[in-house]
């Protein structure tokens, strides 16, 4: 069993809720103990460990295979439409196979993409990722077309353009700082990419800087900006903090096409969704024992680095 | 055969609930005129009591009948949950009107009567006060307040009806009859707009005929009004000073006669007379218990199958049988009442003929203690009636059988009644005395072995005799037959699991992926097992495997044993985008960037540099405007035309940086359409072809820069020229 038959019922039923997702990954998906066996649902997405669930939950989103949202009374998700999402290579065209699939579809697929080669990659905690690629954008238009699926060109550039730039204009919803002694402050240190337990008062003291609050199964994000506190999502409250401390930690290597960010500080879903439909491939997860542990996300276009880079306000190194 | 002591009750009854339904309907008066609304056929109600004590059946028509009184019990006593049926008082031994032949009446019993009955022009008085106090009450325009004084009025009759009457099995038949038909006259009040001289001839239907001449109130005549009632109730009350009740006709004397002139319209007439123990049961005539036939099926059609949003209220609920031993091995006998999450605590249930109140045991069962005539009982069923707040009706059924099963059941102590013996379990079997030898036999053949007879000296029901410490061994074939002693026939352990595969519902498998059919437990003893009613092939792992198990439709598994049914379904093979995200002017959903709902643009979109500039067709008048979204301050911009956009010019070719391109944005050499597009509006012809010839005066560079391009950007230089012309 592998994330394709998730992928499979999760199509089949189109939407559902966090629990019946759940459910299923129990039910369809095999791995080994240790993933099975934490439960925790407040373990940080950042960092490694992750249960299995909350895992391929990560790794549907990345790619853009389902969508994950939280409603009045939990969280549900929604299988997106098939896609087509072409990225240009050196001297190619290819196009990964993103969103809802089944059978039906995948046998339609291998016949139109005929002579064309639908190749399939394994994933770690994903689907396969289907591709075809070919030396002419039309032979890709009409494989879309012949196979149901929405055509997208430049994937990876068209999610980036449509995005805003991820600074403090993200910040719009002011917030006050939950009441109780059972609070736990912790402080995002913008120089040691790491979390510091502070107090609540350095906290209402701050002029600036992204804050972390846990209390039981509850975490806050919270952002102070000009003594302000904001509601924010991690990825971006961590970028918009590097940015006020003009950190930079993009890393881009034109030789390999290889862009690396220190793994605390994971690009938010959308861009992170765009770099990975360059390669199709999740990124390389690098740990160090004395730094920082990294990800690279390989086949990065020059072009598509620097417009995630100026999303991010970094500069690339 | 009526007695005339019996004779002159029914005749008291019947002409205190006529005047009951005058007095009700003199508060009840309708505000138009209009037909007549539903009323109890009550001359479908047959109630047939043996004078030799047989058995009687009893056929309601109406359950509602009952309830609804009982409904108005709750609302007067204010009690949402617990429903009180009416209460009787102390019956009399007497009967005050033997003699009196002229009109009998009822009238409204008094709190300080004495037992005995006052002489009939008391009871006249007290009648008359009743209707002056409801009269009082139904100036009052609050509808609530006629219920309640109706419900006055029905207490006080029943509270008189049974202080004249002999006996008390008898009185909640009658009564019952007789508040049904106050119960459907009120019904049809309510529900219906009658004027007030439709009310001169009472006896609207011929149902109501069948019931007053049921218990003599009407003699043989198809005269709709042999039973005079006033016109204007609340005219004739106040007129009267001298307190005269509403009259009645009187039965003829002779009551032999009576008997034969009624039954005229309706069935089997009421024997009054009956001091029959048999009047045990209920309402309705109680089903005889069948065990389940263990045959295949066939899987029933669509229209036939129950709607899954149908009310589970509409299904009896069960009554099970407990048994515990105490110490020295006396049984003790109790009844279970199922019981769902929303029932009240505890709950009044008309049953055995009489008010039993249901305790809530755990939260899916009410228990009671088991009546006197628990033999009786169990012998030939019984079924349980309550009214919830809200009219919703309770039934419970105790279906009639000469053997009962009795196993261990979790959460349960003692001995509860299960289906069937199951193997490896202990049981007690409780049955008549009657089956005993075949019941014996029936345990020796599933290899029950030191089982032992417990009789009614232990506290077993006399006719009855229990066999305990039964434990079953060996499977038995079931005969299918309908018989109870199925029940004593343990089918052989096995279960039907129906594992793996992709289950997209709770019984639904995906097509391709359906599950796998694997037999556990006594596998050898499961005899034939078939799919979609084929012979399936049964491999040494249990697994099941027949042709077209995998194929779309609904499947079947059966066993002797055990069955499985599973739906192989196809799943979605659509799926639309919706707008998972919106960071700005579009919508990002998956892999690909759509356009914002309402949006008259293609769906696919177009990525141009975030600059102010402009996108033109191939037809002249096709313009798009690419305005860049401050928020995003990203380098490109994703548009979506409502056309092909073949060329992406600056807004302002003539005051742009001139480095800045003309860039061919289509994948063809779509050459210019001198035609226009339909709706076009002189400003856009205007501007398509200003922004050529100023990006041409320009010398903007084109890009891609080849012959090809360079051509193509000539001829639409030469249609904008041509249109501007036209147009000036």
């Amino acid at each position: 069993m592998s994330g394709n038959d998730l992928l499979l019922w999760m199509s089949a039923r189109g939407s559902g809720s966090w629990t019946q997702f759940r459910t299923a990954v129990e039910r369809l998906y095999r791995s080994d103990a240790n993933a099975m066996a934490d439960s925790d649902d407040t373990v940080p997405a950042d960092s490694v460990g992750l249960p299995l669930y909350q895992d391929l939950r990560l790794n549907l989103e990345r790619f853009g295979f389902a969508e994950f949202f939280s409603v009045s009374g939990g969280y549900e998700w929604r299988v997106t439409p098939p896609v087509l999402a072409v990225t240009r290579m050196e001297r190619s065209y290819i196009g990964f196979i993103i969103g809802a699939r089944s059978d039906k579809s995948i046998r339609r697929l291998a016949t139109v993409a005929a002579p064309n080669v639908l190749t399939v990659g394994s994933v770690r905690h994903a689907p396969d990722c289907l591709s075809v690629e070919s030396n002419n954008l039309s032979t890709l238009t009409e494989v879309a077309s012949l196979g149901g699926l929405v055509f997208q060109q430049d994937a990876p550039i068209a999610i980036l353009s449509a995005l805003r730039v991820v600074d403090g204009t993200l910040l719009r919803e002011p917030v006050q700082v939950p009441i109780g002694k059972e609070w736990s402050f912790e402080r995002f240190r913008e120089r040691e990419l790491r979390w510091a337990a502070v107090t609540r008062a350095d906290m209402e003291h701050a002029s600036f800087g992204l804050f972390r609050l846990r209390f039981r199964y509850r975490t806050d994000i919270l952002f102070r900006w000009s003594g302000v506190t904001y509601i924010t999502s991690l990825q971006e409250g961590k970028y918009i903090a590097l940015k006020r401390a003009r950190k930079r930690i993009l890393r881009y290597d034109p030789a390999t096409f290889t862009l690396s960010v220190p793994a605390i500080c994971r690009p938010p879903t959308l861009i992170e969704r765009a770099l990975l439909l360059c390669s199709g491939r999740l990124p390389v997860f690098e740990i160090h024992s004395n730094a920082p542990s990294m990800l690279h996300y390989q086949r990065i276009p020059r072009a598509v680095a620097r417009t995630a880079s100026a999303l991010l306000r970094q500069e690339l190194t | 055969m009526l007695g005339l002591d019996s004779l002159g009750v029914v005749v008291t009854t019947a002409l205190a609930v006529a005047a009951g339904v005058a007095l009700y309907r003199f508060i009840r008066r309708p505000a138009s005129g209009g037909s007549t609304g539903q009323t109890t056929s009550l001359c479908e109600t047959t109630h047939t009591v043996g004078s030799s004590g047989q058995s009687t059946s009893m056929t309601a028509t109406e359950d509602i009948d009952v309830n609804r009184l009982v409904e108005f019990q709750a609302g007067r006593s204010g009690k949402g949950s617990q429903l009180e049926a009416p209460t009787l008082p102390a019956t009399r031994t007497t009967n005050p009107y033997a003699s009196d032949t002229e009109s009998p009446v009822v009238g409204r019993p008094d709190s300080h009567m004495p037992t005995s009955d006052p002489p009939p022009r008391e009871l006249n008085r007290d009648l008359s006060n009743a209707h002056d106090q409801t009269h009082d009450i139904s100036s009052d325009e609050d509808s609530a307040v006629d219920d309640s004084s109706l419900s006055i009025i029905i207490d006080d009759i029943t509270s008189t009806l049974s202080s004249v009457a002999n006996n008390d099995a008898l009185i909640p038949a009658v009564i019952d009859e007789q508040l049904r038909e106050v119960v459907a006259l009120e019904q049809t009040a309510s529900n219906t707009d009658v004027s007030a001289t439709s009310y001169d001839s009472p006896a609207t239907s011929d149902d109501d005929l069948c019931a007053l001449a049921s218990v003599g109130l009407l003699t043989p005549s198809s005269d709709p009004v042999a039973i005079d009632f006033p016109v204007d109730r609340r005219s004739e009350e106040s007129k009267s000073s001298s307190d005269a009740p509403p009259t009645i006709q009187p039965p003829p004397a002779s009551s032999e006669a009576q008997d034969d002139e009624l039954d005229i319209a309706c069935e089997d007439p009421i024997d009054v007379n009956a001091n029959d123990s048999d009047l045990l049961h209920d309402l309705d005539t109680v089903r005889r218990y069948r065990p389940a036939a263990r045959t295949p099926r066939e899987l029933r059609p669509a229209s036939q199958r129950r709607p899954k949003d149908s009310d589970p209220r509409e299904r009896a609920l069960s009554i099970a049988l407990r048994l515990s031993f105490r110490p020295g091995g006396i049984c003790q006998f109790s009844l279970l009442a199922q019981r769902r999450s929303d029932f009240p605590y505890r709950i009044n249930v008309r049953m055995l003929g009489r008010t039993e109140v249901f305790s809530t045991l755990q939260d899916d069962w009410y228990e009671l203690r088991a009546p006197a005539e628990l033999g009786e009982l169990l012998r030939s069923g019984a079924i349980g009636v309550a009214v919830l707040p809200g009219n919703n009706i309770l039934k419970w059924t105790l279906a009639q059988r000469d053997v009962y099963v009795l196993g261990v059941v979790p959460d349960f102590g003692g001995y509860v009644t299960v289906s069937r013996l199951v193997i490896g379990e202990e049981h007690v079997i409780l049955c008549d005395s009657a089956l005993r030898g075949s019941v014996a036999d029936a345990l020796a053949a599933a290899g029950c072995a030191a089982f032992s007879e417990v009789n009614s000296t232990d506290g077993i029901p006399d006719g009855w005799i229990a066999f305990r410490n039964v434990n079953p061994t060996k499977p038995v074939p079931a005969l299918n037959d309908g018989g109870i002693l199925d029940t004593l026939r343990p089918l052989a352990d096995l279960e039907i699991a129906l594992r793996h595969g992709i289950k997209v519902d709770r019984s639904d498998w995906l097509l391709g992926h359906g599950p796998t059919i694997i037999l556990h437990g006594d596998v050898a003893a499961a005899g034939v097992v078939l799919i979609d009613g084929q012979p399936a092939a049964i491999n040494d792992a249990g697994v099941c495997d027949a042709p077209g198990k995998g194929d779309i439709g609904e499947h079947t598994v059966w066993s002797a044993s055990k069955f499985r049914s599973y739906r192989i379904v196809e799943g979605l093979q659509e799926w639309e985008a919706w707008p998972a995200h919106r960071p700005s002017n579009s919508v990002v959903c998956g892999a690909a960037v759509f356009p914002m709902s309402g949006s008259k643009g293609h769906e696919r979109g177009l990525i141009v540099p975030s600059r102010d500039a402009v996108l033109i067709g191939a037809r002249v008048g096709e313009i798009h405007h690419c305005l860049p979204d401050p928020r995003s301050r990203s380098s490109s911009n994703v548009v979506f035309p409502a056309f092909d956009p073949i060329w992406l010019i600056p807004r302002f070719p003539l005051r742009c940086d001139r480095a800045i391109p003309v860039i061919h944005t289509s994948t063809t050499l779509s050459t210019p359409n001198a035609q226009t597009p339909d709706g076009s509006v002189r400003r856009s012809l205007r501007e398509w072809c200003r922004l050529i010839l100023d990006a041409h005066h320009r010398r903007l560079v084109v890009e891609p820069s080849n012959a090809t391009t360079e051509a193509l950007w000539n001829a639409y230089e030469q249609v904008a020229h041509a249109h501007w012309r036209r147009l000036k």
